[in-house]
């Protein structure tokens, strides 16, 4: 195989891995709401194997909902994990948050959870 | 126009077209798009159908898996021989990138919606370009 053919190659997968990552990776997380998301999804992630991310359920601005994505596991209370997300939410500064808490291995995706935290 | 540089206009260059304005109109939230315009969305997500949704979510992931298998399809076309593992490799990368954000932390945005957009988007070149210059 000609080397100029090998250049093209590489040249088409380094473009779209370069389309993949801007459109995989969201807003830089440093300030605001976008970083307490952040805050949130972590001490979730630490405090629970089975919890993907924490992200707000719409792009509007100033939404108030928490989608919190979890793995499909047995003999978890769902409601419980509401209660805990609420509580993380607080001290992150999130008061008054919408939870709902979503299977992401389901198709299409399952709610089991939701809670309008105080 | 050649007929290869026809095939690439229409089979990668539009479909990343399309995709660049679904973000554009429906996703601006995304940073390659606040760069350019900073402004809220134009509608409210949670306000749409699961047919809308689908559409603006996954719709933008058709249009890049199929620019994608389509680029490298066409550069097999190119060569003086087949790729047999070519297809499969493909296949692996659309799927994979799916399936790789389960392990991206705050990025995750695994959605199995996308993973079929993906999957169609695959067969639909495989069809289109491979099966056609395999044939002659």
């Amino acid at each position: 195989m000609k080397k100029s053919k090998v250049v093209v190659l590489a040249l088409v997968l380094f473009f779209y891995a370069g389309l993949y990552l801007a459109t995989t990776k969201k807003d830089v997380c440093i300030t605001g709401d976008c970083e307490k998301i952040f805050l949130v999804t972590e001490a979730l992630r630490n405090a629970k194997s089975y919890v993907y991310s924490a992200n707000r359920c719409t792009y509007r601005q100033g939404s108030d909902t928490l989608c919190i994505f979890v793995k499909d596991t047995t003999g978890v209370n769902w409601n419980a994990l509401a209660d805990t997300a609420c509580l993380v939410a607080q001290d992150k500064g999130l008061l008054q948050q919408k939870i709902f808490i979503i299977k992401a291995d389901h198709f299409p995706n399952d709610t089991v959870a939701r809670k309008v935290c105080p | 126009m050649s007929l290869i540089g026809k095939q690439i206009l229409l089979y990668v260059f539009l479909p990343l077209l399309v995709g660049f304005l679904i973000y554009f109109f429906f996703r601006p939230g995304y940073w390659f798009i606040q760069l350019i315009d900073k402004r809220e969305p134009l509608i409210a997500l949670d306000k749409l159908s699961t047919i809308e949704k689908v559409f603006i979510f996954s719709g933008a992931d058709f249009c890049w898996a199929f620019s994608f298998s389509s680029a490298l399809f066409l550069w097999e076309k190119k060569q003086d021989r087949r790729f047999s593992f070519l297809p499969i490799l493909i296949l692996l990368i659309l799927v994979g990138s799916e399936f790789i954000q389960r392990i991206n932390g705050s990025g995750f945005t695994l959605d199995w919606y996308d993973v079929f957009a993906v999957v169609i988007a695959f067969c639909l070149t495989l069809v289109l370009i491979r099966r056609k210059y395999e044939k002659k």
